[in-house]
């Protein structure tokens, strides 16, 4: 659904309902496009550049809002922001972040579908990083933002949506995934996601499927529970970069007893990590809080 | 027009740089972007902040506008032309 809004006030009935229907809503204007990509351009200077680097994995491209200055002030928009509150509610957290660079000629990501977000460790049960601790009386608990920062049009391996796919369990995120992937369509990140289907018989690309085209500078918000995926890059030369900002409420346990993340067939300590309280209270205190930056940059609260 | 001087001075930093490998001048020559060289977009980053640097430019100064330059041979000479020129311009 896409929106013409450009107002803080956070979502109308019909977006709400939308992302109640189909598990994600937008895209939302937030930069102009020439602006998106200059604001990418200093934070990869600065993630260049930084001296206090959360971890030093370069395969594991998590959390750089937590050192690089433009990418904190960029998970606490105030327009962003807005828009978590309606469908989560006054209290949220920001919890990680995620860099998707897709390169000309890359594959597309296949389906999938996750909530606790455990981690792919190979032919190891995978240990969530997210534990909710309490039913939501909101419409969600977790929500990503997907903010486009070039242009993410199906030619360059934008984001799809099959709608409606929040309300249903497809794959069994809890289980070990073996096998490394054979089809491009079933790419993720290297694994077969399909080997988690729970139905085998359940086709996801015989399901209605949403392409959400963006242009550089608008974001999307989704339920990681919605099941998504990425079409290929097929430009000969144009990559297309997605930062995903990930938000939960404070009554979501962060990485509990998890102190070291192996992925990508690299492994960094988690010594470094803490939540971005971005807007309301956290009355709950499971979660360690960041109020500034690596470098001391305070985290600006939105609401 | 190849900017003869700005290749062999760009072959000259880059085989400086502990953080990349070595390239020949007749690679280079031969490369229009970054990539046939093995140089990653978070690489030539590092290359130009080491280039400002070396010329006593700091990297507060590092132009977000230089990064869309970046990928191509004849871009990154043009930044090491700017950031002489800015060391030029200093007092």
């Amino acid at each position: 659904m896409p929106s013409t809004t450009h107002d803080e006030d956070g979502l109308t009935e019909a977006q709400l309902q939308f992302f109640a229907d189909n598990g994600f809503v937008g895209p939302f204007p937030l930069y102009a496009p020439e602006a998106a990509v200059e604001r990418w351009n200093r934070a990869k200077i600065e993630m260049v550049l930084s001296k206090n680097k959360p971890h030093h994995s370069t395969v594991i491209n998590y959390d750089r809002h937590l050192d690089c200055n433009t990418l904190s002030e960029h998970v606490t928009r105030r327009e962003i922001v807005a828009k978590l509150r309606a469908l989560m509610g006054a209290d949220i957290l920001c919890w990680k972040t995620n860099i998707f660079p897709k390169y000309p000629g890359d594959a597309g990501t296949g389906w999938h579908q996750v909530e606790t977000f455990a981690a792919a460790q190979h032919a190891r049960t995978p240990v969530p990083a997210l534990a909710y601790t309490e039913a939501s009386r909101h419409l969600a608990a977790e929500l990503t933002v997907w903010t486009a920062f070039t242009p993410a049009r199906r030619e360059h391996g934008c984001l799809s949506f099959l709608p409606g796919t929040h309300k249903q369990w497809y794959y069994d995120e809890s289980r070990p995934m073996t096998t490394t992937v054979e089809t491009k369509r079933n790419d993720f990140f290297g694994y077969d996601y399909s080997e988690l289907k729970i139905d085998d018989d359940w086709d996801p690309d015989r399901q209605a499927c949403f392409h959400m085209e963006m242009e550089a500078g608008q974001f999307v918000i989704f339920s990681s529970k919605c099941v998504h995926g990425s079409l290929p890059n097929t430009t000969p030369d144009q990559t297309r970069l997605g930062f995903a900002s990930r938000y939960v409420a404070p009554s979501v346990k962060v990485y509990d007893g998890v102190t070291r993340l192996s992925e990508f067939g690299d492994e960094i300590s988690l010594d470094y990590h803490g939540c971005v309280l971005v807007a309301g209270e956290d009355h709950y205190r499971h979660n360690r809080l960041h109020q500034q930056n690596l470098n001391g940059y305070p985290f600006p609260k939105a609401f | 027009m190849v900017d003869a001087e700005g290749i062999q001075e760009l072959c000259r930093f880059i085989n400086a740089q502990d953080h990349l490998a070595n390239v020949r001048l007749e690679d280079l020559e031969g490369a229009s972007r970054r990539e046939q060289l093995g140089i990653t977009s978070l690489g030539v980053i590092m290359l130009v902040a080491n280039y400002m640097e070396a010329h006593g430019v700091s990297h507060a100064g590092f132009n977000p506008d230089w990064v869309n330059k970046l990928d191509s041979i004849e871009g990154i000479i043009s930044v090491f032309r700017d950031i002489r020129r800015d060391n030029a311009a200093t007092p």
